[in-house]
């Protein structure tokens, strides 16, 4: 609630139980309630200042290491190796025992902890000159980091937990199967969330770490795929940013800011791109669904998650089913038409792929702008625009088919708006 | 006050684990470096930057391939191989053959290979940096190159090794230290 609103409230309390609509305990308790969200804003500057000045800190810190100081000599420093280590653990240690009721303490605390770690290894690592294995280095200061992540209840800890793991992944997938433990890795910092789920899901601490694990499980799963075929990101790209729109519908749908509705807007965004994307015709030239199922002993973790994201984006899609919300139907629905995609396009349909796709991105923004609220219209009409732009300067189709088609989609919406108005002229 | 009861044992116990980590890494290497046999590698220095870890200069170092005993080859292609060395005539190290089980009772290193080319087996030797200060790192590229006119090439690194496990000791050009060489 915004900051106007509640003093509107504060002012209208007062007369709301003078005049007996209220009780005065029942007033007590909404005044307990919204004070918290009245100093929302100086909490939130409060433990962001405490995090910016942990990093600055903490690169500080780095940067100086950095310079190497020849004169010193290797026993000095390698003992000096540890003093941003013990410094971050005696900061956390007052931290635990004094102030842990405080974010800003825990999170400018954690912060700070997690670099430290990062800058001892790294200053044992230019003493002994020890090669730049990149992959090594980052995940054995991830795995140090994890424990800050309960120990202070970090969030930063547990987002810089998460970004330290897909750059791991990033560094090692070329060797086939480690990529699997991405996702293991990254569910070690899930119990944090749930924990701030549970404490209140639309709260700012929720909606960060929303959007960086999904924007991480994203990355993930391109770095567990792609080596072999060539059409397997379309079933497991469409089905993860599906299954992610969907669980943000079912979980985050009272949110109101758009950091509030992190999966839906990582969700909403991948749809909309891959939706347009794989609008163009030769996206499908290349797509072999048959090679998809040839699974060897190199490419299982690509199968797996050729399985796993469009399955449970179909699960999720039919428990969904039954609400009969739209525009989640249709978000939910790119997996489905995707896959149906895939399997024209192995028949050498690739125009039948690529129409239904059209038809999809098309129906999505329509039910966008009629059902939509005013930021689902503007979002609606956004598609529309693109498809329309993209269509138009399409070089695969004819100018006489695409002149056709633009005619019938425009026949079509007047139509539609005929009969807008007269359903609305019938209401009246 | 419940939480505290396991809570700060819990965080004793992850704070010492994090200092083990770089202690380990210390200890390991302390260790090869006194009891370790010392091999002498050729090296090519140039300088890029790290923002991350200061100025090094980046190594090649010679030997850096091993001929492949001729059938079963193409196994010991990207992975983990175990490196046997000597001293040649020169003084300088040469590799005598690739292993994929460790060898205990002889000199050599744990380390990972690369492609095959003609019998040749490239290796991704764990020497690829020498770190130095700021300043100093670029002087080092310059010295270097002013006294390594053709043929006359003399910049080399020491290796301690010991378990297969091997440590970067120093990095001279012409016969001194280069800390000291640009000092001068």
């Amino acid at each position: 609630m915004s900051k106007k609103n509640v003093n509107w409230l504060y002012e209208e309390l007062p007369g709301l139980v003078s005049s007996g609509i209220l009780s005065a305990e029942s007033a007590e308790k909404l005044l307990q309630h919204y004070k918290e969200s009245k100093n929302g804003g100086l909490n939130l500057a409060i433990v962001s200042f405490s995090i910016i000045g942990a990093v600055l800190m903490g690169f500080g810190i780095i940067l100086i290491l950095a310079h190497n100081w020849d004169q010193l000599l290797r026993p000095v420093r390698a003992m000096l190796s540890f003093a941003p280590l013990i410094m971050a653990q005696v900061l956390a240690g007052f931290v635990l025992l004094k102030r842990r009721e405080s974010t800003g303490w825990c999170e400018g605390a954690g912060t700070f902890w997690v670099l430290a770690i990062g800058a001892s290894i790294a200053l044992v690592a230019q003493t002994y000159h020890i090669s730049g294995d990149f992959g090594v280095f980052i995940l054995t200061w991830s795995l140090m980091a994890l424990p800050v992540v309960y120990l202070l209840n970090s969030s930063v800890a547990a987002l810089l937990f998460w970004i330290g793991t897909t750059v791991w992944v990033s560094d090692t997938h070329g060797q086939h199967g480690t990529e699997v433990w991405f996702w293991p890795m990254l569910g070690l910092a899930v119990p944090h969330l749930l924990w701030a789920f549970q404490r209140n899901r639309y709260h700012v601490r929720v909606g960060a770490l929303n959007w960086v694990l999904t924007i991480c499980g994203a990355f993930g799963i391109w770095f567990a795929l792609g080596r072999y075929s060539s059409g397997d990101w379309i079933p497991v790209y469409t089905g993860y940013f599906a299954l992610v729109y969907m669980l943000g519908s079912l979980w985050f749908e009272e949110g109101r800011m758009f950091w509030q509705r992190s999966f839906q807007t990582v969700g909403g965004l991948g749809v909309i791109v891959l939706s347009i994307v794989l609008s163009f015709e030769n996206v499908w030239h290349y797509q072999n669904p048959m090679e998809l199922l040839n699974i060897t002993s190199s490419n299982w973790v690509q199968t797996l998650s050729l399985l796993v994201w469009p399955m449970a984006a179909l699960g999720l899609w039919g428990y969904l089913w039954r609400k009969r919300e739209l525009v989640t139907l249709l978000f939910g629905a790119l997996p489905v038409i995707a896959i149906a995609g895939v399997l024209l396009s192995g028949n050498h349909l690739d125009f039948m792929a690529m129409m239904l796709m059209n038809v999809y991105v098309l129906a999505l923004s329509v039910a966008l702008i009629w059902l939509g609220t005013y930021n689902r219209l503007n979002i609606g009409m956004l598609i529309l625009l693109t498809l329309i732009i993209v269509r138009f300067f399409d070089s695969d189709l004819g100018f006489v088919v695409k002149g056709l088609a633009f005619i019938t989609a425009g026949v079509g919406f007047l139509v539609t708006n005929v009969m807008l108005i007269r359903k609305t002229q019938g209401a009246k | 006050m419940k939480m505290m009861k396991w809570l700060f044992p819990l965080f004793v116990v992850v704070a010492l684990v994090q200092l083990v980590v770089p202690a380990g890494m210390i200890v390991r290497r302390e260790l090869t470096l006194k009891e370790g046999k010392i091999f002498k590698f050729h090296a090519q220095p140039v300088d890029p930057y790290d923002a991350f870890r200061g100025r090094y200069v980046t190594l090649s170092l010679e030997p850096n391939s091993v001929t492949v005993p001729t059938n079963s080859s193409l196994e010991y292609q990207w992975r983990e191989v175990y490196i046997t060395l000597d001293e040649g005539p020169d003084g300088f190290a040469r590799f005598t053959g690739v292993f994929l089980e460790p060898q205990t009772g002889k000199d050599y290193i744990k380390t990972k290979s690369a492609g095959l080319n003609e019998g040749k087996l490239s290796l991704r030797l764990p020497f690829d940096r020498f770190y130095m200060e700021e300043s100093t790192a670029p002087k080092a590229e310059r010295a270097y190159l002013e006294h390594s006119k053709r043929g006359q090439q003399d910049a080399f690194v020491t290796i301690r090794v010991s378990d297969g496990f091997a440590v970067l000791e120093n990095f001279y050009v012409a016969g001194k230290p280069i800390t000291e060489f640009v000092k001068e």
